[in-house]
């Protein structure tokens, strides 16, 4: 009775573990939506090519082995004295066992450095970019301040334009952010992009990503991407939100003119220019 | 527990015959004792107890995920008064520090090695005692102190040290930015740095053990698999913990003296310090930890599915091999808990080639324990259900490791619930599993009394569909986005549509932490209702077994000569003895 209890929960285990793996979209087509969020960054398809591309190989292995482990439990549990071996190795069987799962490790890994270094290209906008927008982040307790360079295109001018909790970004066009934090380390994290990287205090670490025009009309044209602190800074963390707001080229350069305009007198950004200023 | 202690040291008039200064006070013998025996029960009975804490630390964390910010039922108004009993962000901070920080240094590591390690290693090796019973005393008592700090880091005005158990700097350094926790983070680093000291204390203790007092006969290559894993866990631990402790030392500079040593400062300057050096220093010691929170579970999970399925391990020499290879390519490892961390990305390359390396020789273990399944009279005895749990687990904890390593993926997931899915797998579904596994196996050896099997087979059965139900579905929220240490995941664009999940995660919890009541009956039916009598009731081979159950004190009242292997376990057809005990006389020819 255990034995079979124990067998079939292995085996509904295993099942269990690879159904869930793949998004409730494929599996029931019409019905509910994929366990990702829809990726709206240039490369960011890559980085879920590669997911899949892993469970291949980890399904397959993890359905191997909870097969053969229900199977051997249920067919050991019902032996009897006198029944069994008494094998204590087989040289044969070590080396398959080492060099099959070795080569899946090799395919793997260069998989994943082929992936790394296109999806690095893609996020700069691949061939033939522009110049990418370039977007200073502050990271503070528990707040992201975003400082853009303005018409001039140079930062630590007159006509920088800040920004607290927004950050708008140009559709198609090439972003590079440098990151710094004013405190501790925050993580700048949007699950759309496929991307995080941290915000380190004394550091400024680059961040290159490109939103995909294709995959954001798709996706309905978002107007705001939730942005989100991903490392533990303070007891605020969970609620240090920012706003990713992809909007076309000219919508951009129109808020970007205003943004700048405005920057002398209302806003909170706009204390910051007086005192220097 | 008294009567545990007291079992293990078995009758009486053996004590004066083999050991002629045994204190004859009560506390010398049983509470200040310098026997192994004794000394890894009390390591049981902290682990234990500390268990139960963080256990019920982590049902208040699911309480605020399933209902942020929901009155807390039962100890809400003690808890936290200021807010009429609900949670506050600072407390969910400070619970999940303290969860981390327990479970990793006050329970998995001292259960495993602390306990394990003290009751087993002379016993298995045919030794009278450890190397240095004194300094292995020492080791457990420095633990109490070690307890005493974290519990004064919960009690600290403010609500405790909330950094996390891997406390980043600046965060952990510089007081303003954590306010509530200006002391309560100092004495989180005193309690680490007693741990960090019991554990070198104890590790050192084991590796010379081995090395020098092992029975005649015995060769390395006849070395229970739980020896050598508790060996090769204790050099890590030798190699790695001195790392650790220069890290708590830096951070003590900082937190007294302001040094800015681990974080830029305010100096504009340009003398300060470099955050990731914390990182560096503290995963150089923390991965390796993390494989000595996992080698000792294989070893033990490799001994209980030999003797319950009557079967010798199956490629012996390939899984002592596969454990060195593991913590080897442990300390190279460190750099992929920190591919998000802004540091060198040619860096990435080696630590992600690295990591990938490691899923050759866990592969090896996994192929190995099957086979050993293989062709076995399986008992389905509640210990070797736990070992065979221990296998189904690693394979899915050992395979989510691959999104991990894969610095694109981890990109995305890392700080995300897949990575909570992940290592909960392992160091419950498999390090917790091989603790009930190994304790249900060897209760019998340190009580002389065994647990009820039926109450036990109930508790595996409801600990495997709750460990699941709690674990796997996790995965999915981290799919979605959902960050690790949120008080509230309801606020996260694309989570809360699947707050259902977390409502069901968090039942899901309770009902786990309540089975565990089975296991605690049965605690208590295993130290004062089961019948005594049998010396070696799973008919084991291993040398533990050569001598009674309890063991006296100096362990074995003949001299042991050992002949072969742990594991010599044979087809023998009804009513023949189906195994040779280690220490039998070398057939002949």
């Amino acid at each position: 009775m255990m034995r079979i209890v124990v067998a079939l929960l292995v085996l509904a285990l295993g099942i269990l573990v690879v159904v869930s793996m793949e998004s409730p979209e494929r599996i029931f087509a019409a019905a509910g939506s994929d366990w990702f969020p829809a990726e709206l960054g240039l490369g960011a398809e890559r980085v879920d090519g590669l997911f899949d591309h892993t469970n291949l190989f980890a399904a397959g292995l993890l359905g191997l082995t909870f097969v053969g482990l229900a199977w051997v439990v249920w067919r050991g549990a019902g032996r009897r004295a006198g029944e069994g071996s008494e094998e204590r190795g087989n040289h044969r069987l070590e080396v398959v066992w080492t060099v099959v799962p070795a080569a899946i490790v090799v395919h793997l890994t260069l998989a994943q450095i082929e992936a790394r270094e296109a999806i690095a290209a893609d996020a700069r906008g691949g061939e033939g970019a522009g110049a990418p927008l370039v977007i200073e982040v502050e990271g503070v307790q528990f707040d992201w301040r975003f400082t853009y360079a303005g018409a001039d295109g140079a930062f630590g001018t007159l006509d920088d334009v800040t920004s607290v909790v927004d950050m708008p970004v140009p559709v198609g066009r090439p972003v590079e952010l440098r990151m710094e934090s004013v405190d501790v380390i925050h993580s700048f994290f949007v699950p759309e992009l496929r991307l995080k990287r941290d915000v380190v205090p004394g550091t400024v670490t680059p961040l290159a990503f490109t939103i995909d025009a294709q995959d954001h009309a798709a996706a309905g044209s978002p107007g705001t991407l939730e942005l989100r602190c991903a490392e533990l800074c303070g007891w605020g963390h969970y609620a240090m939100v920012g706003r990713l707001l992809p909007m076309e080229q000219g919508a951009f350069e129109d808020w970007q003119a205003r943004a700048g305009a405005a920057g002398f007198e209302a806003d909170e950004p706009a204390h910051e220019g007086e005192d220097e200023g | 527990m008294i009567a545990a202690v007291r079992a293990a040291f078995g009758r009486k008039t053996i004590v004066h015959e083999l050991h002629p200064h045994e204190p004859r006070t009560w506390l010398g013998r049983y509470v200040f004792s310098t026997d192994h025996k004794v000394i890894g029960i009390q390591f049981f009975a902290l682990g234990l107890v500390m268990l139960l804490m963080g256990g019920l630390m982590a049902l208040l964390m699911r309480f605020q995920l399933a209902w942020p910010f929901a009155k807390v039922p039962v100890v809400g108004e003690w808890l936290f008064p200021e807010t009429g009993g609900a949670m506050t962000p600072e407390g969910y901070t400070a619970l999940l520090t303290l969860h981390g920080t327990i479970m990793t240094f006050f329970v998995v590591i001292p259960l495993l090695t602390g306990a394990f390690g003290n009751y087993l290693i002379p016993l298995m090796i045919g030794a009278p005692d450890m190397a240095f019973p004194r300094m292995n005393a020492l080791a457990f008592w420095l633990m109490i102190p070690g307890v005493g700090c974290l519990a004064m880091s919960a009690l600290s005005p403010g609500g405790g040290a909330g950094a996390g158990w891997t406390s980043y700097a600046p965060l952990s350094t510089v007081g303003e930015y954590a306010p509530g926790s200006l002391s309560g983070q100092t004495w989180w680093l005193l309690a680490l740095t007693f741990a960090g000291f019991a554990s070198i204390l104890g590790a050192l203790n084991y590796v010379v053990t081995v090395i020098k007092m092992r029975a005649p006969g015995l060769t390395a290559m006849r070395l229970p698999l739980t020896v050598w894993a508790l060996v090769i866990a204790a050099l890590l631990q030798l190699l790695a913990l001195p790392v650790l402790t220069s890290g708590t030392v830096l951070m003590f500079i900082d937190r007294g003296f302001d040094a800015a040593l681990l974080s830029p400062g305010n100096a504009a300057d340009g003398e300060g310090g470099q955050p990731l050096l914390w990182q560096h220093l503290f995963w150089f010691y923390s991965h390796p930890a993390v494989y000595v929170m996992i080698l000792p579970a294989m070893g033990i999970v490799s001994d209980v599915l030999s003797v319950h399925s009557r079967k010798p391990v199956f490629g012996y020499r390939p899984m002592v091999i596969a454990m060195a290879s593991i913590a080897a390519l442990g300390f190279i490892v460190w750099g992929h808990h920190m591919f998000t961390s802004g540091m060198d990305p040619r860096l990435e390359m080696a630590f992600l080639v690295s990591t990938m390396l490691i899923a050759v020789p866990s592969g090896v273990k996994t192929f190995n324990w099957l086979g050993t399944l293989w062709g076995a009279r399986i008992r389905l005895t509640t210990a070797n259900l736990f070992a065979i749990g221990f296998v189904a687990q690693f394979v899915i904890g050992g395979l989510s490791g691959l999104w991990m390593a894969a610095t694109p993926v981890d990109g995305y997931l890392h700080d995300t619930y897949a990575v909570v899915a992940h290592f909960h797998y392992i160091v419950f579904g498999a390090s917790l599993f091989a603790l009930f596994a190994g304790l249900y196996h060897w209760w019998p050896k340190m009580t002389g009394r065994r647990m009820h099997e039926g109450i036990g087979r109930v508790h595996f059965l409801g600990t495997f569909l709750g460990t699941n139900a709690v674990f796997l579905m996790m995965h999915q929220l981290g799919f979605r986005g959902m960050i690790r240490r949120t008080a509230d995941p309801t606020i996260q664009d694309g989570v809360g549509q699947l707050q259902g999940l977390n409502v069901f995660i968090t039942w899901s919890a309770v009902v786990l932490v309540s089975v565990q009541l089975l296991f605690v009956a049965n605690l208590v039916y295993g130290l004062f209702l089961a019948r005594r009598g049998e010396d070696n009731p799973w008919d084991a081979a291993s040398l533990e077994w050569e001598t009674s159950s309890p063991p006296p004190a100096g362990n074995f009242r003949a001299r042991i000569q050992v002949s072969r292997g742990p594991y010599d376990y044979r087809v023998r057809p009804a009513g023949e003895i189906d195994h040779v005990p280690q220490a039998a006389p070398a057939e002949p020819g």
